[in-house]
C-alpha cells in the first residue's frame, strides 16, 4: 500500500523517511551513479525536501519499498531550477500541475530488469490516485525517453516540453502527462489489481 | 525563427497530431512525411520475434509493416532474424538510437549478415536508422527507418526518436483499444456526440440535426451505456479518446 505524506508532517514518521532517503542514495548515488546528490552519511535530501512537496511510499512488508514525490510547479522545481535545458518551451503551471521525482524502487522489490513490476507500478497507480483526488491533472516528469511509451501504454496524453538529452547512457526528456479518464483503468488493469492502493485517501492540502 | 525551433515545433506538433490518429496507417503516414526529408522514405516497428519463432508467427509481432513486400517475404523465408545486425544490437545493447552503420554482425553470421544487407540495399533500403525501445510488458520493441540516401544530422536524429516512441506508443493504444471492444457507435450517436462536443444543448442539437429534443437525449443515453459512462463530458472525454470525435 502507499502512504501519502505531505511534507510539513515528515517529522511524524522519522523511521520512514530515513530509510527513504537512505534508499533514494543507494538508487541515484550508487546506481545511477548521479554523484551530483552524494552524502556521506549516505542519505539523499535535496533543496526540494520542505514542507510544499508531497511523499508517496510504497511500504511492503513494514519497510519501504519504494518511493515517489511531488513538487508544486508554481514554485521551483527542477526542471525550472536543476534541469533548465531539458526545457524547450515553458511548461503552463499551476495548482494542478506537479512535477513528479526521485521515482525509485528497492532492488529487494524489483521484478526483472525491464518489467513494469508491482512496487513500481503501485507507485504509479498511487500518484494518479493522489492526483485525482487533489484536483491534479497534469505531472511533469523527467525521465528516460522509453517511459514515454509506457506513459502512452497507461493512456497519459503526453507533451514533450524538450529535445532528447544524452546524460550518461539515458536519453532523458522532459514531458508533460496529462490523466485522463482512460489512465487510471489501464493502470489497473496493466497491474491486474483494481482496488484503490491509496488507503482511506481523501484530498489533501498542503499548508501555505 | 531559426531551423531549429521550426523543427521543434514541427516535433510537438506532430506528437500531438499521432495522439489523435486513429489507424496504425494513419501513423505511418505521418511518420514518413516526417522522416523522408532525411532520405527515410521505409519503415518498420514492432516488438522483436525471438529467431525461432515460425513465419507467421514473426509477423504477428509487426506493428507497422512499411519495408518493400517482396523484401519482407525474403526475410521471413531466409529466417534473415538470425543474422540481421539491426536486430542484433536491438537484443544485444538496447540503450540508445542508432544508425544501421554503426552495428555488427552477430558472431560466426558476418557472411550471411552481408548478403542481408546488400539485398536489403536493392531492395531500396541502403542506410537507415533504428530506435530501440522496451514495453511495459518488458518486451523489447523498435522503430527501423530506412532508405536509399540518409542525410540525419544530429539533432533531427534526437527529433525523430522522439517521435518514433509516441509513434509506436500509440499504435499499441490502438491495438489495446480495439481489444476493449466498445459496442459501436451508431452513425447518429456520433452526429450527436460531434455537437455535445461543441457544447451545444440538446435543444441546439436537436434544431441543428432536425430530430426531436427527446431522440436526442435517447442518442446519448444509448451512448453513455456503451462506454460506460455517467455524463455527458466523460462521454465526449471517452469518445475523443476513442478517436471517434476531434
Amino acid at each position: 500500500m502507499i502512504t501519502v505524506i505531505p511534507g510539513n508532517r515528515t517529522a511524524e514518521y522519522p523511521e520512514i523517511f530515513d530509510a527513504v532517503h537512505a534508499l533514494r542514495h543507494q538508487v541515484f548515488v550508487d546506481e545511477m551513479e548521479w554523484t551530483d546528490l552524494a552524502s556521506p552519511d549516505k542519505r539523499e535530501v535535496d533543496q526540494f525536501d520542505d514542507e510544499h512537496t508531497m511523499h508517496l511510499v510504497s511500504m511492503q512488508e513494514g519497510e519501504v519499498a519504494g518511493y515517489i514525490r511531488v513538487l508544486p510547479s508554481e514554485r521551483p522545481h527542477l526542471l525550472t531550477d536543476v534541469l533548465p535545458d531539458l526545457q524547450e518551451v515553458e511548461c503552463d503551471v499551476g495548482p494542478d500541475t506537479w512535477e513528479a521525482s526521485r521515482y525509485c524502487v528497492s532492488p529487494r522489490w524489483r521484478e526483472g530488469r525491464r518489467a513494469f513490476g508491482s512496487v513500481g507500478g503501485e507507485l504509479i497507480a498511487g500518484l494518479v490516485e493522489w492526483s485525482l483526488a487533489s484536483d491534479v491533472k497534469h505531472l511533469i516528469f523527467e525521465f528516460e525517453a522509453n517511459w514515454i511509451l509506457r506513459a502512452l501504454q497507461l493512456q497519459f496524453l503526453v507533451q514533450p516540453l524538450g529535445r532528447l538529452h544524452q546524460i550518461g547512457k539515458q536519453s532523458v526528456v522532459a514531458a508533460r502527462l496529462s490523466i485522463t479518464s482512460t489512465t487510471l483503468p489501464a493502470i489497473r488493469d496493466k497491474r491486474e489489481y483494481h482496488q484503490p492502493v491509496i488507503r482511506g485517501l481523501e484530498p489533501i492540502k498542503l499548508a501555505s | 525563427m531559426g531551423a531549429g525551433t521550426k523543427r521543434w515545433e514541427q516535433t510537438v506538433d506532430f506528437t500531438q497530431k499521432i495522439q489523435q490518429t486513429t489507424s496504425v496507417e494513419g501513423i505511418c503516414d505521418h511518420l514518413i512525411d516526417l522522416t523522408k526529408n532525411y532520405g527515410l522514405d521505409r519503415l518498420i516497428a514492432g516488438t522483436i520475434p525471438a529467431p525461432h519463432l515460425s513465419p507467421s508467427e514473426q509477423k504477428s509481432n509487426i506493428l507497422f509493416a512499411g519495408w518493400p513486400q517482396d523484401w519482407m517475404r525474403h526475410y521471413v523465408n531466409q529466417s534473415y532474424a538470425y543474422v540481421d545486425p539491426i536486430l542484433y544490437r536491438v537484443t544485444t545493447a538496447p540503450g540508445t538510437a542508432f544508425s544501421w552503420r554503426d552495428t555488427s554482425p552477430p558472431p560466426g553470421r558476418e557472411v550471411s549478415s552481408k548478403r542481408m544487407m546488400n539485398e536489403a540495399a536493392e531492395h531500396g533500403l541502403k542506410e537507415g536508422f533504428a530506435v530501440p525501445l522496451v514495453t511495459l510488458e518488458g518486451d523489447l520493441a523498435t522503430v527501423s527507418f530506412g532508405g536509399e540516401a540518409m542525410d540525419l544530422p544530429q539533432e533531427a536524429a534526437g527529433l525523430i526518436h522522439l517521435v518514433a516512441i509516441f509513434a509506436i506508443g500509440r499504435a499499441f493504444q490502438l491495438q489495446s483499444q480495439s481489444e476493449l471492444k466498445f459496442d459501436p457507435l451508431t452513425q447518429r450517436e456520433l452526429d450527436v456526440l460531434k455537437w455535445c462536443a461543441e457544447g451545444k444543448t440538446d435543444w441546439e442539437v436537436s434544431v441543428i440535426l432536425g430530430i426531436g429534443e427527446s431522440t436526442v437525449r435517447s442518442h446519448i443515453n444509448s451512448a453513455m451505456g456503451k462506454f460506460s459512462c455517467g455524463n455527458r463530458t466523460a462521454l465526449v472525454v471517452n469518445a475523443i479518446r476513442a478517436g471517434l470525435i476531434h
